[in-house]
């Protein structure tokens, strides 16, 4: 008999493209979910060559009480001709957890993502009767979304969209100075560890009046 | 750095925080990647230097 794996309340799972052009919209998610007192867990942060990357996903999963999932890119790849299938594997892994596992997996709570709200019965219709939220591309309505998504899961007091909104704009001011003294030539191309430390000491250093 | 007793349930390891923010009045966790340690302790201090107008030209 094996224990079922405790989930972190703190912890979300993002399931989300990783290429250039979604960039903003999942630094907009990471900024949000940081100043929410939530932690994000993502692939990215996973770099132990001794396991297989599934099985790294399936651990990342299994931690995670909640998870955001993007499915975004659906578009075939430009270069192969070919869809990515590695977000609706991975809402599947997860979605899986919450129906089999014990007590704790089956608290997990899902927000799915997409550029339009019923774009996903074209290409996923199994979805059906779930409730999937559209950002149109836009990293701020990503961000508003994952906000009342967490504020009416979790049952926590957070700060406001509004609030979290502009203190992300605030910051997006502040990063290429912060990049430039950290001497990374570009602000776009910070490494993800990177990026979450340069979020997460904003955060704390960031005094009361900032962005209103 | 200090850590403080999880609101997770009682099999979850203590969660560690980085501070406390003073523009949205609660705490921020420590990331999860590895190497978080040290790229938190350069990053403090770059955020330091340009909120405070001490940043390298």
């Amino acid at each position: 008999l094996v224990a079922a794996p405790a989930t972190s309340q703190d912890d979300v799972f993002i399931n989300c493209p990783f290429d250039e052009d979604y960039q903003p919209t999942f630094r907009a998610l990471i900024f949000t979910l940081f100043a929410c007192s939530f932690r994000p867990r993502s692939a990215l942060e996973l770099d132990d060559g001794g396991q297989t990357r599934i099985d790294k996903l399936l651990g990342l999963i299994a931690e995670c009480r909640y998870g955001i999932h993007d499915l975004s890119r659906t578009e075939l790849d430009p270069i192969n001709a070919l869809p990515r299938f590695n977000m609706p594997l991975e809402l599947g892994l997860y979605l899986g957890a919450k129906h089999y596992g014990g007590r704790e997996q089956k608290a997990k709570r899902v927000l799915i993502l997409d550029v339009e709200r019923y774009r996903y019965q074209r290409f996923v219709s199994d979805l059906a009767g779930m409730d999937i939220h559209e950002h149109g591309g836009e990293p701020l309505m990503a961000l508003r979304k994952a906000r009342d998504w967490l504020a009416n899961v979790s049952r926590r007091a957070l700060p406001s969209a509004e609030k979290v909104t502009r203190l992300y704009q605030a910051f997006l001011a502040d990063l290429p100075a912060i990049a430039a003294d950290l001497e990374f030539a570009d602000p776009d191309r910070i490494p993800y560890v990177d990026y979450e430390a340069i979020v997460t000491a904003w955060l704390v250093s960031a005094e009361p009046g900032t962005a209103g | 750095m200090v850590t403080r007793p999880s609101t997770s349930t009682k099999q979850n390891k203590p969660r560690t925080v980085v501070g406390r923010s003073a523009v949205t009045g609660r705490v921020v966790l420590t990331p999860a990647s590895k190497d978080s340690t040290r790229a938190l302790k350069r990053a403090s201090e770059a955020v330091g230097r340009v909120l405070h107008g001490k940043a390298k030209p």
